[in-house]
């Protein structure tokens, strides 16, 4: 089988769930070619800037190289089918609305592997409709558990079924990788956020199809058991999920509480749950008075699972994630951003996090141009790189 | 030809000592996808022989409310998270127990499991003896927070891991707190990752002309940082405004989530852009001048343009609202709830649930594999088996036993096709 440092992987993404799979190639070692209009991927632009270009751009496209040519220009789209005629893995995502579609003759191939990324999928009745990740986490049913009861719905983290749909991608290419073995062939893989997002419940949908019920938002509280909760301290708040009877008890005996378990209305995690209020009532301002990483080391000290609720400084400043070395600067800047690190871990592959490439940085390298065909080329302005 | 050949992860051979949902998520993705998954289980772990009436009714995951005859057999979040798996009970505290995972780790690929680091080594089952058994072993292993770190061995959840990796300080009302996300978003988002790391660990073992594995080592907490990498870079450039609170987007303007007519009828919208921006103005019938207001003005004036905006929606049924703004190309899709996901026509054209029918459960819709595969596409070949219902296939065919070795394993508790009394 091909060594995965020897893949070759060319994203055509204009939405981060393409940019996020081939991200995942680039990290793990693979040959990463980005092809990007000659003026620039969008997501180089919208948003708040780190270092040259935008926060997301800066994350998203570690490790890549760059090709910059007008795929809408004939001449554009001979040189990108050049560059795909020596693929593994031509990725695809178009967001808002579906791919738009690049001619076969650009990426089909009989051993490529087609990641085809989009809202709603290649066929049915959405396909043309438009999503962002805030509308997918709504669709897919996420946002209607998410909040309040008597308030409005409200959204998850930002971009998540982006990077949901990206991992899945991934994901799906690795899986026809290894397909390619024994068919000798590639193949396309369709991938909506939708489905994706849609797939990741725990139990509502079968909550529903097996006894008929729908779930809505519990605030903080999660499912039909208590205590899975936020808790505020005295400095910020704590991740409190000691939800059976073992862990809580042990974890209120510790702190000398035990007897409200002899409480009949909290003998169960289902009744604390019917019993929520009367239960934090109790608990709350307990927590109130301590701080969060009291709370935290007293109910690890007794393997309860209890964790700091962080900002983002104060994952920046963890001392777990410290020692163990996760946050990273890109190779060869004086840029002091820090970079989360690999999703896992493998002995057979370092993470590579070299910088987002400049507009048309490194990718030309892979058409075997004559250097002075790229020059006309780049002359005429169908091809752009920093000469 | 077997007709399981066709399945693109064929051959493949799936120990699966994993527990509750990121695990096991990951190990029916890649079941889905044709791997032989055998998942091993200690004979009380799914609980005992009864479930009280009120945790039935409480929890609705059981078919029709109520618990059957095997109630082990009838939950329905373990019967969708297990479907093209085998099951084999083995208690791993016992010795029989241990040497029969120790006959069966050489004529695997792959053992998942996701406890903390103590357990596997205490299991007598550490990855240093795991490649003595078999060179080959790809061995993923996914705690909470990774081999090593002060955090080491601290119990985590996906409800908790949430939180910790700093997706909660980014939810939350304009007046509140962090929030959590309905789901405990951190379990799937471990699965993916987990069933990423299995695979790439088979492709670099057949690349590999030794055919050596390997131990991937994946630290929950840490992929799920992964899923707000810009976020993270975005907080530490200077002067950076606060994350946006309630529904808004860091930079498009308005975005929310507005009611429709009717109950706990809602719909999300993003507008994305100036064009999008008038022609959802027009369509609410908004003052000309506020179709007019600039991507920054939109910023300022947010609050007053949520109150119009809600205004119109409420007197319009959801999906067909739905369908009218979508037509105008705007970014705006129902806040579907559990029914509307089974309904929905866009999942029904292109049939994402599967109707799976179980021996003791019967047949229900469970959500399909969201990956696609032209040529070799996944197929839900076996409901969730029963618990040990794999026993003797599994130690019989693969293994050898005969059955009076066989009933000898039942008569000392080792392996099971009912809780222990």
């Amino acid at each position: 089988m091909k060594s995965y440092s020897d893949l070759l992987v060319v994203e055509f993404a204009g939405a981060a769930s393409g940019a996020y799979a081939a991200r995942l190639f680039a990290g793990f070692g693979a040959h990463v070619v980005k092809v990007e209009p000659p003026e620039g991927d969008a997501t180089r632009w919208t948003g708040p800037a780190a270092g040259g270009s935008t926060a997301e751009f800066e994350y998203l496209n570690t490790g890549k190289s760059s090709l910059a040519v007008d795929t809408a220009s004939a001449t554009g789209r001979d040189l990108a089918a050049r560059l795909c005629a020596k693929a593994d893995v031509i990725i695809e995502s178009f967001s808002p609305g579906p791919p738009a579609p690049l001619p076969d003759s650009v990426t089909a191939g009989p051993n490529v592997v087609r990641l085809r990324i989009s809202p709603f999928g290649l066929d049915g009745p959405y396909s043309n409709y438009r999503s962002t990740p805030f509308t997918d986490f709504a669709v897919a049913g996420h946002m209607f558990l998410t909040g309040e009861p008597d308030r409005t719905p409200l959204q998850g983290a930002p971009g998540q079924s982006l990077y949901a749909a990206g991992t899945h991608a991934y994901i799906g290419a690795l899986t026809a990788l290894i397909a390619r073995e024994h068919t000798g062939r590639g193949q396309d893989v369709d991938i909506s956020h939708f489905e994706v997002m849609a797939s990741l419940h725990q139990w509502t949908t079968t909550r529903y199809t097996h006894g008929g019920v729908i779930q809505t938002r519990a605030g903080n509280r999660y499912g039909s058991l208590h205590p899975s909760t936020l808790y505020e301290c005295s400095d910020g708040w704590v991740a409190f999920a000691a939800v059976g009877n073992e862990p809580l008890s042990r974890f209120l005996a510790l702190v000398g509480m035990e007897s409200i378990l002899e409480d009949e209305r909290f003998d169960s995690g289902g009744k604390r749950f019917a019993n929520a209020d009367a239960f934090d009532a109790i608990l709350g301002p307990w927590m109130l008075q301590r701080t969060v990483a009291e709370v935290v080391a007293l109910a690890q000290a007794v393997r309860a699972p209890v964790a700091p609720v962080n900002d983002l400084r104060a994952l920046l400043a963890d001392a777990h994630l410290a020692a163990r070395g996760f946050w990273e600067r890109p190779e060869g800047t004086a840029d002091p951003t820090l970079f989360p690190g690999p999703p896992f871990r493998m002995s057979t592959h370092g993470w590579r996090l070299t910088p987002a490439p400049a507009i048309g940085d490194g990718g030309r390298d892979w058409l075997g141009l004559d250097p002075v065909d790229a020059n006309l080329l780049h002359d005429a302005g169908l091809l752009r790189y920093d000469a | 030809m077997n007709r399981d050949d066709r399945l693109p992860l064929a051959g493949i051979t799936i120990l699966d000592l994993t527990r509750v949902w990121a695990g096991p998520l990951a190990t029916r993705m890649l079941g889905d996808l044709g791997a032989d998954v055998i998942k091993i289980e200690a004979t009380w772990s799914r609980g005992p022989r009864t479930v009280p009436e009120v945790d039935v009714r409480v929890s609705g995951r059981y078919p029709g409310n109520e618990a059957g005859e095997r109630p082990w057999n009838r939950e329905g979040m373990f019967n969708k998270l297990n479907r093209s798996k085998r099951s084999l009970t083995l208690q791993l505290d016992l010795p029989e127990g241990k040497a029969i995972l120790e006959r069966l780790v050489p004529l695997a690929d792959v053992v998942i499991e996701n406890y903390t680091p103590r357990v596997m080594p205490q299991l007598g089952f550490g990855y240093e003896r795991l490649r003595e058994l078999n060179p080959g072993i790809v061995y993923v292993s996914m705690p909470g927070y990774g081999w090593n770190g002060p955090s080491r061995d601290f119990a985590a959840l996906g409800t908790t891991l949430e939180p910790e990796a700093g997706l909660s300080s980014l939810m939350g009302y304009e007046d509140t707190g962090p929030y959590k996300s309905g789901v405990a978003w951190a379990d799937p988002v471990a699965a993916m990752h987990g069933a990423a790391a299995v695979l790439m660990g088979i492709i670099d073992r057949e690349a590999d002309p030794e055919r050596r594995g390997q131990a991937i080592e994946l630290a929950q907490l840490e992929g799920m940082i992964c899923f707000i990498g810009s976020e993270i870079l975005a907080s530490q450039q200077p002067n950076q405004p606060p994350p946006p609170r309630g529904n808004r987007h860091a930079h498009f303007a308005p975005q929310g989530c507005y009611p429709c007519a009717g109950d706990e009828r809602w719909i999300a919208i993003t507008v994305t852009g100036d064009a999008e921006w008038q022609a959802l103005a027009n369509a609410a019938g908004l003052d000309p001048a506020l179709a007019a207001l600039t991507l920054t003005e939109r910023v300022r004036r947010h609050a007053e343009l949520d109150q119009h905006i809600a205004v119109w929606t409420r007197t319009h049924e959801r999906d067909a609202l739905e369908a009218s703004l979508q037509r105008l190309g705007i970014a705006a899709c129902a806040a579907n709830d559990a029914k509307d996901l089974v309904e929905h026509p866009q999942l029904a054209a292109r049939a994402f649930f599967a109707e799976i029918d179980h021996p003791d459960a019967g047949k229900h819709p469970f959500p399909g594999l969201p990956i696609r595969l032209s040529e070799t596409p996944a197929r839900y070949r076996r409901p969730a088996p029963g618990l040990g219902q794999h026993n003797r296939e599994i130690l019989g065919g693969l293994l050898g036993l005969d059955e009076s070795a066989i009933a000898a394993l039942e008569a000392r508790g080792v392996i099971a096709e009912e809780p222990p009394a």
